[in-house]
């Protein structure tokens, strides 16, 4: 599903890590740990397409990231979920309009669609948020937002970058609730944390694997995590 | 062409091009008053060009073939002697007609300067006579030398060399106006482009999102292209329908001037004044397909 073979990447010159492999199974839970700055948002851009190695493959369905076209590499994101920290929106646009906007792009938004937003709010709590533009969410709020247009598309990958960075542990525990719901369903779920209180939480709900960014190498954390 | 032809079809069809990009901000007021600003001053370079164009044709096709003559003489003999100097023009050939000016037809062409009620039989005037010629014309030495023996107070003017450089001033005229709207679509090209990269770079986040959520790089530019070049068509056509409408009025204020009134457009020149704002649409299509090009090969 997800294959990362002998990558390396930098930043000018200052190498960011090297030689990495990894093979994500469907259907697997992984966190990516690491200090700040060890490259782990830079990890989670190689796999979602938009920063492309240097040296190595990262092989996504099937295909190699560095081969694809600006348009099958769209294609591959419509397959993936991505939430960033910063969870970004349109913010003209309701949350409503906003988590709905894969599929208007897509040209899939349907009444249908329309009521399975509805039930998707219902889920992440957001419900009674819907006309409500970004700018006026909460933290939390925001990362739950981000969640579900993240999962609309029904994708079958789902990469978080620091998706509790800016929320308290109370809402911290609730979205990780919602990605360990994700993954029962059988999405892989590929998660890019410093909390490793998290980690340790999500361990006792589902069997999750730990990898940690350090000294430019990418390597099996220990269980005592 | 065939981008044109899609991004028609896309304008037409997906509502949702115009959704993913705001239509707020400076940068809307910016890109509006631009083409707008811009578009005014095309109409009126593009204007004056066609106008003063018009213009020589119109005085070069009035003078051509023409002359006039002019008769001095005591009030007694002026009669006898503009009798005298219309048969002589009767007789010579290359001549298709001649007539006497009356005081009515002189008063209308001095009225700008001398105003309504002159009274210009008060005065001394020369007779004038106006020539019109066959297309073979006349031969001006001979009736000069005809004229000189016959009748020496009268003088001839053939209006040919006045045609010529009122032909010359105005291709120049003309020219320099054109070369005035070139300059001015450039610079419009160059503040469009501006504008588009300012509205862009207010709008990085618009672009990322729509990335993150596997938006083709088609619909993106699409989407831009669409919502920029109609602020950039709404305020061309303001520009335009302002400057046309004072265009307009202009001969409206010189009508009781006597003067200034062939400043008016013909029907070909309102097509291409008309053509302004699709012109500029156009320049917008190209100059935001390009800069959302690239900037969204700069987006990481």
């Amino acid at each position: 599903m997800l294959e990362i073979s002998k990558v390396s990447y930098s930043y000018g010159g200052n190498s960011v890590f090297s030689d990495v492999s990894l093979s994500v199974a469907p259907g697997s839970f992984y966190f990516l740990t690491g200090p700040s700055g060890s490259g782990k948002t830079t990890f989670i851009n190689l796999c979602a397409g938009s920063l492309i190695p240097e040296i190595g493959n990262i092989t996504v369905f099937g295909e190699e990231t560095k081969n694809m076209t600006n348009y099958e590499l769209s294609k591959m994101r419509r397959r993936l979920g991505i939430v960033h920290q910063e969870c970004e929106f349109l913010d003209h646009l309701s949350i409503e309009e906003n988590i709905i906007l894969p599929l208007s792009i897509a040209g899939l938004d349907s009444i249908k669609e329309r009521a399975n937003v509805l039930e998707l709010m219902k889920w992440v709590g957001l419900y009674s948020k819907s006309k409500v533009k970004p700018q006026e969410l909460s933290g939390g709020e925001r990362q739950r937002a981000a969640l579900a247009r993240a999962v609309i598309m029904s994708p079958d990958i789902i990469l978080a970058d620091e998706p509790t960075g800016n929320v308290d542990w109370d809402m911290s525990q609730r979205l990780l609730q919602l990605l360990v719901e994700l993954n029962k369903m059988g999405k892989t779920i590929f998660i890019s944390t410093h909390d490793l209180s998290l980690v340790r939480l999500a361990k006792s709900h589902v069997k999750a694997r730990t990898l940690r960014i350090s000294g430019l190498q990418l390597s099996q954390a220990g269980v005592d995590l | 062409m065939r981008f044109l032809l899609k991004f028609w079809m896309a304008f037409l069809n997906n509502p949702e091009h115009l959704q993913v990009v705001p239509n707020t901000g400076f940068t809307k007021w910016l890109t509006t008053f631009t083409a707008g600003a811009m578009s005014f001053l095309a109409v009126v370079g593009l204007a004056f060009s066609l106008i003063c164009s018009d213009l020589s044709n119109e005085w070069g096709e009035s003078l051509k073939n023409s002359s006039s003559l002019r008769l001095f003489a005591p009030t007694d003999l002026l009669e006898k002697q503009t009798s005298m100097a219309l048969a002589i023009l009767e007789q010579t050939r290359g001549v298709e007609s001649a007539r006497l000016v009356e005081i009515g037809a002189k008063k209308k062409l001095l009225e700008p300067w001398l105003g309504i009620d002159f009274p210009l039989e008060a005065i001394e005037m020369p007779a004038l006579i106006e020539i019109k010629e066959t297309e073979a014309g006349v031969d001006y030495e001979g009736l000069r030398l005809r004229l000189s023996a016959e009748l020496p107070s009268v003088r001839l003017d053939n209006h040919s060399e006045w045609r010529r450089s009122i032909e010359v001033v105005s291709k120049l005229v003309s020219q320099l106006g054109l070369v005035t709207v070139v300059l001015i679509i450039l610079s419009s090209i160059a503040m469009v482009t501006m504008a588009s990269n300012a509205a862009l770079s207010a709008n990085v986040k618009v672009l990322r999102v729509l990335r993150l959520v596997g938006a083709f790089d088609t619909f993106i530019v699409t989407a831009f292209v669409r919502r920029f070049t109609l602020r950039v068509f709404l305020g061309s056509l303001s520009g335009t329908v302002f400057a046309g409408l004072i265009l307009f009025f202009i001969p409206t204020f010189s009508e009781n001037l006597g003067i200034l009134d062939d400043v008016s457009l013909e029907i070909t020149d309102t097509i291409y004044i008309a053509s302004v704002p699709f012109l500029f649409a156009i320049i917008s299509i190209f100059v935001t397909r390009n800069a959302v090009k690239s900037s969204l090969k700069r987006l990481v």
